[in-house]
């Protein structure tokens, strides 16, 4: 398979490269690891005229703590973050969650976590071949009228397949989002739009230039786990990450965060109050299954290997079990 | 598209190259470099035939822009014997009847190659971790497994 | 086992072909590079059925680079089938396209992007037509035609009626019926299709191409071209894999040869992994109702058994395929009076051939079926299949006599090393323990019929060189030859030198297919050599004053039985032979012996296959409840592959066959489906095993020693990769409890059944049987 023709651009500063960004618009497209973006390139699902490399751009690939947060550069190769020392000492979820990327031979040091964040959503009848596509006809992302997963869709049902995603979201994380007008910042949550055509929260000359984590004052217990049906080279079926605090015995701040099953990941805010000051339970991990199940129950569609009723089901399933694991956890 | 050059070296020979801006690893490797060790399985990352290792680290050449490898220095299955002797790795698959059709052999080689360079002596886990990512259809990977495995062991004076 | 008598035979030696594989030198079909060679690419009908109106390739012709173009209308609607009576795949599509990836127009050009853009300006003009998608819609009245020869969809009918099964039932104990179904699996060899056709001036075309006969290729690429068997030279390649899917003749082969005619020039065709998914060939999807009575120990005395099978678009190796799911399981099962009808159904998908464990639905569904009978009896799994397993010097239901067969051996052997009865009665919550047993053919007649020559010829250093038909397709055959020729003539395999597969120089062989390789080739080899160690002793009797019978080869001597150090090198005799006019060429030929009358639909009697191999499989696997995912712990097998010439190889066979059939082909693979459309081409979504997930695996070699298979070898390792998915299944079902009848159990289905469970001994889900088709002409 070969791929389209485009121009490239290897820029050697952030300005630079916004620049380029700028001048195409939306015809340019980022390469970070391309470990996504040629797969998507050969299948012509996109077909950008310039890409623009951040292989020369150093500064992109910095992990520093910065006052009460740690600031990951969102060109920082996968093995970079899952190696660095503050990382692993304050976030081990982040590093869990890189683990089950694709395979180590993959992405571990082409992949990059801007990448990861900004990984194209996924769906059965969008990433598929030229060829494959041309049978079925176009779908709403790729130009046509209809949804090709679920008739009457309004907008693009694909799926966040992203491992870091629901984590990055769950640990309340900060985008640094460099466009034009100068940088901004975005919560994690508010970065992915839902909606499968236009899935990020960037505008046509933004780059994502670096993600904060804020780094929690008391010790944190967290779980990310993910269904998959091979334990590698396998996008998740569904995924989940919990992250909480604790005052005394009681739950002081959790955060459950479900995903790959619609276009962004989904924060089961409620929870967010309803358990404070409570203590583990069965009882609480069943409500988290609970309140999972009704969060994704709109949301997923039939368009993964898995069917929507098993998908659905195992977002409970995956709820509970890292609520479970997260409150029961040695804390950190 | 213009062609632009780029500088690569390959199992230890410098090579600058005209590529064009879409052309991928594989390509080069192959087409250009003749270098057909290099296997391509699926063209999309998932099989792992293709692998190779840049600058030590194993990369999907199907996934790599070769402008991306630019200033880097790549290993291909081609540059793993010296002097006429087959790397210790390439004895052991043979020995231990790892190798069947052979096609995904070269990136299973190369990606035990990449882990024992830095990690001599791994676990079990470790060795199936890291060959997680490359795909064979023939051996159910267990010859594999113990050919990779016999080399963290070796004798330095019984030699591979 | 070590067998004193032979030195190499028996031994666990590297094999031949792994030195350039490991090197990276080793060259695949799409690895050639030969001058001047264009890119050929294949223009694909999108559509599941339609009609071709009109195509235009004059832009396509129009553009710089590009050196043919071809439509079905340079190919006189020419049309390949396995057999006459199933010719019925155009190969290039002249009025109609019946799958989405059926192949309309080809180009061969300068380079792909050449080659890719030609393609798009090619235009063709489609009349989509209504399509058939499963069986059960495809044999319905009214649904729409594939082929107008065939109504009903009903491509083949194969019926085969033994005994008095009606009466036979009258005095059974217990009579169940349950249907399974399988959904399609595919093969995945890890080097995808490819076709290098290079046409020279004087009218003789080359061709290389992954393939399991070479002569099965060039006789129908010479009938198809109308040229000359004798210029139509298949040349020989390594082959990345092949699991039944390289054995037919694809209109790909042919297309890059048409090519490679008219520019002149040689061709090369890569296939995507797409297109090796769709457009070579995928396993069939298959539904079985099977009624099995049973007396009061267990015995089946009676079953009925009616099979669908999902052919795809065109014929394939159709009626074999209908037939080979009951002809394993005939061999693996003593069976008095048996019914068998199986249709083999065209519907608008790819096409379908024979697969490592095809007609998963039929074996898993018949040793499903046994566990229920033995539940119901209270008997455990394995002295139910003890009771009715098959035992050498019968005969099958068919009529095949089994001279060597050691299947009890087998069952023994993995129950007792798993410790399977202990395991099954003290069972922990969610773990599970299933058996699997199967039987294989050791070589069938596939269209064509014959067996396989081999000519030794000899070089002054006293090395010599083996010529043979075999190919190998990565199982390890050309290995298999020089092992047995160095065993036989007493040279080291380091100066035996093989030319094999190429059908310009090597005699014919059937094709590795139908597992007859080391059985029909190795034999062949063996005469061979035999042939030359003859003409050796004859000169050396002469050189040592001995009688010809007195005389041993080895370690490249000749000599006295007993008296090693007064050998003389086999080069001196080489050279004498040279020298008094009498050259040594060995040459050996084979051909098993099976009853020519037989036919797959007209006349299902009759020795199939001189040999068979058997095989059981033992899993142990644990089920999370919540999710249905498997772990697989352990898996044992034992497989009677006669003996093993290379165990290391024999082994090798054995993992692989776990990982395909019971791993792979029990856990996650099949193809998944949108109105014909195939959502999983890549093997990204259609998961095959990765090396984390594999189990444990032990094998055992039993060896029962084929009077017939050279040394008593007979096939390694195709019968562990179908009894591996009968013991997934029946272990997975033990875990939980329930009996499983769709397969493959992914987590998704498992988790069904257990959200639905079932009380009694029932199967997990309510499936719409297979019923005989009345024919209303
Ligand atoms: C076989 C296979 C299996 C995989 N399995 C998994 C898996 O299990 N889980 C998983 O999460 N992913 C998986 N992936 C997808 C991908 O490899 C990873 O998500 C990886 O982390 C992507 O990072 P990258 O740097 O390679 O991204 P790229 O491919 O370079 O980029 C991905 C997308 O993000 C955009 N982008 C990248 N960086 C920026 C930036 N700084 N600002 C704005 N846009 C940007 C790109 O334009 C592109 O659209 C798999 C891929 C393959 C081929
Ligand atoms: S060819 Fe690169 S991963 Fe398959
Ligand atoms: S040896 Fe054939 S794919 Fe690994």
């Amino acid at each position: 398979m070969r791929l389209p023709a485009f121009d490239y651009y290897s820029p050697t500063s952030i300005e630079n490269a916004i620049q380029i960004k700028n001048e195409f618009g939306g015809s340019a497209v980022i390469l970070a690891g391309g470990t996504d973006l040629i797969v998507n390139l050969k299948n012509r699902v996109i077909a950008p005229s310039v890409v623009i490399s951040l292989k020369n751009l150093r500064e992109l690939r910095k992990i520093d703590l910065a006052g009460d947060s740690l600031v990951i550069g969102a060109g920082a190769s996968l093995s970079q973050v899952a190696c660095n020392e503050n990382v692993q000492r304050h976030f081990p979820i982040l590093v869990d969650a890189i683990k089950h990327i694709g395979a180590p031979s993959i992405q571990r040091h082409r992949g990059s976590i801007g990448g990861n964040l900004c990984l194209n959503p996924r769906c059965l009848f969008y990433n598929q071949s030229f060829f494959w596509r041309k049978g079925k006809g176009s779908c709403l992302r790729t130009g046509g009228k209809t949804c090709l997963a679920l008739e009457k869709a309004e907008s693009c049902q694909a799926i966040c397949s992203a491992d870091t995603a629901p984590v990055i979201v769950a640990l309340s994380g900060q985008l640094t989002i460099v466009g034009r007008a100068g940088s901004r910042s975005c919560s994690a949550q508010e970065f992915f739009t839902g909606k499968g055509e236009t899935p990020f929260n960037l505008g046509p000359d933004e780059i994502l230039t670096e993600i904060r984590i804020p780094i929690p004052w008391a010790p944190i217990s967290s779980s990310y786990k993910r269904l998959s049906y091979r334990s590698a080279i396998d996008f998740p079926v569904i995924n989940a990450a919990c992250v909480a605090t604790f005052e005394q015995e009681k739950i002081f701040r959790f955060r459950l965060v479900v995903s790959a099953a619609g276009p962004a990941p989904i924060t089961l805010k409620d929870l967010e109050s309803t358990f404070i000051g409570r203590e583990p339970s069965q009882e609480l991990f069943s409500e988290a299954e609970q309140a999972a199940v009704r969060a994704v129950e709109g949301i997923v569609v039939d368009n993964s290997i898995a069917s929507k009723q098993y998908r659905v089901k195992m977002a409970g399933v995956m709820a509970r079990r890292v609520t479970q694991s997260a409150l029961t956890a040695s804390r950190r | 598209m213009k062609k632009l050059l780029i500088t690569m070296t390959v199992n230890d020979e410098q090579f600058d190259l005209m590529v064009r801006p879409n052309e991928t690893l594989t390509e080069t490797l192959r087409e250009r470099l003749g270098l057909t060790g290099v296997k391509e399985g699926c063209a999309e990352g998932v099989c792992g035939a293709c692998a190779v290792l840049m600058d030590q680290h194993p990369v999907r050449a199907c996934l790599t822009l070769s402008m991306e490898a630019d200033g880097t220095s790549i290993t291909t299955i081609e540059g793993l014997a010296s002097d006429g002797k087959l790397h210790h790795l390439q004895e052991s698959f043979i020995n231990h009847g790892a190798v069947q059709c052979g096609f995904c052999t070269p990136g299973m080689i190369m990606v035990s190659k990449a882990l024992l360079d830095e990690k001599p002596s791994p676990t079990d886990d470790e060795i199936k971790e890291a060959l997680s990512g490359n795909l064979c259809r023939c051996t159910g990977y267990k010859k594999i497994l113990e050919a990779v495995r016999s080399t963290t062991q070796i004798d330095p004076k019984k030699g591979a | 086992m070590a067998n004193p008598d032979y030195h190499l035979i028996g031994k666990s030696l590297p094999r031949i072909d792994s030195a350039p594989k490991v090197s990276g030198e080793a060259l695949f079909t799409g690895d050639l590079n030969l001058p001047r060679m264009l890119v050929g690419k294949i223009l694909r009908s999108p559509y599941t059925h339609a009609l071709i109106k009109t195509i235009d390739i004059s832009k396509a012709k129009a553009l710089k680079g590009v050196h043919a173009v071809i439509t079905g209308q340079d190919t006189a609607g020419e049309k390949w089938g396995v057999f006459k009576y199933t010719r019925d795949q155009q190969l290039l599509c002249v009025d109609k396209v019946r799958y989405v990836g059926d192949e309309v127009a080809a180009v061969a050009a300068v380079d792909e992007e050449t080659a890719d853009e030609a393609l798009d300006l090619i235009s063709v003009e489609y009349e989509e037509l209504p399509g058939v998608f499963d069986c059960f819609s495809a044999i319905a009245p009214g649904a729409p035609v594939i082929h107008d020869s065939h109504p009903r969809n009903i491509n083949v009918a194969v019926k085969i009626e033994v005994g008095d099964v009606e009466e036979a039932f009258k005095k059974c104990s217990i009579i169940r019926e349950d249907t399974f179904a399988a959904d399609e699996d595919s093969y995945f060899m890890m080097e995808p299709y490819a076709v290098v056709a290079n046409y020279r001036s004087d009218g003789s075309i080359e061709i290389w191409m992954p393939n399991a006969s070479p002569h099965t290729k060039a006789k129908a690429l010479s009938n198809a071209l109308r040229i000359p068997l004798t210029k139509v030279i298949a040349r020989k390649i390594t082959i990345g894999g092949a699991f039944g899917g390289r054995s037919d003749v694809f209109p790909a082969e042919f297309i890059t040869c048409l090519l490679s005619i008219k520019s002149k020039r040689p061709v090369k065709v890569v296939y995507t992994r797409e297109e090796n998914s769709i457009a070579t060939r995928m396993g069939h999807a298959m539904t079985t109702t099977i009624k099995t009575g049973v007396d009061k120990e267990g015995r089946v005395l009676a079953r009925d058994i009616v099979s669908y099978l999902d052919g795809g678009a065109y014929s394939s190796t159709g009626p074999i395929a209908t037939s080979v799911p009951f002809l394993c399981h005939e061999q693996t099962y003593r069976l008095e009076n048996v019914r068998f009808h199986g249709y083999r159904i065209y519907t608008n998908k790819p096409v379908r051939g024979m697969i490592r464990i095809h007609g998963r639905s039929f074996a898993c569904g018949i040793d499903t079926q046994l566990d229920m009978i033995a539940q119901e009896l209270g008997i455990d799994p394995i002295t139910i299949r003890l009771k009715n397993a098959r035992r050498p010097g019968e005969t099958t239901a068919t009529g095949s006599y089994v001279s060597s067969c050691g299947l009890v051996e087998c069952i023994e052997k993995t129950a007792a090393k798993s410790d399977f009865i202990n395991k099954f009665n003290n069972k922990k919550p969610f773990h599970g323990i299933g058996i699997g047993i199967n039987s294989v053919q050791t070589g069938f007649p596939l269209g064509i019929r014959g067996g396989s020559q081999a000519l030794i010829k000899f070089h002054e250093d006293g090395g010599a060189t083996v010529i043979s038909g075999v190919v190998d397709n990565g199982q390890g055959n050309d290995n298999m030859l020089v092992q047995i020729a160095a065993e036989e003539l007493g040279i080291p395999v380091e100066e035996i030198r093989l030319i094999s597969a190429d059908t310009e120089i090597t005699p014919t062989d059937a094709g590795s297919y139908s597992m007859i390789s080391t059985f029909g080739g190795g034999n062949a080899v063996k005469r061979a050599a035999a042939d030359a160690r003859r003409q050796i002793f004859e000169i050396a009797s002469e050189l040592l004053e001995a009688d010809p019978e007195d005389l041993v080869a080895k370690d490249k001597k000749i000599f006295v039985r007993g008296a090693p150090h007064a050998g003389i090198p086999m080069e001196k005799i080489i050279r004498k032979s040279l020298l008094i006019g009498r050259p040594i060429m060995g040459t050996g030929s084979f051909s098993p012996e099976v009853d020519q009358r037989r036919e797959w639909v007209s006349n299902p009697r009759g020795q199939l296959s001189q040999a068979f191999s058997f095989g059981a499989t033992v899993a142990e696997v644990e089920v999370d409840p919540e999710t249905g995912t498997v772990k697989a712990h352990n898996v044992t097998c034992a497989q009677d592959c006669g003996f093993a010439l290379n165990p290391m190889v024999v082994e090798g066979q054995f993992q692989g066959g776990v990982a395909m059939g019971g791993q792979g082909g029990m856990l996650t693979e099949a193809h998944h489906w949108s109105q014909g459309h195939v959502l999983n081409p890549t093997m990204l979504e259609y998961k095959i095993p990765i090396i984390k997930d594999m189990p444990n695996i032990e094998t055992i070699i039993v060896e029962s020693i084929d009077p017939v298979g050279p040394y008593g070898a007979k096939e390694a390792g195709m019968s562990i990769a179908m009894s591996a998915a009968q013991a997934y299944a029946n272990a997975i079902g033990n875990a939980l409890g329930i009996y499983f009848n769709r397969f493959p159990l992914t987590p998704e289905r498992i988790f069904d059944a257990i959200e639905n469970r079932k009380s009694g001994i029932e199967t997990a889900w309510d499936l719409e049987p297979a019923r005989v088709i009345e024919f209303d002409k």
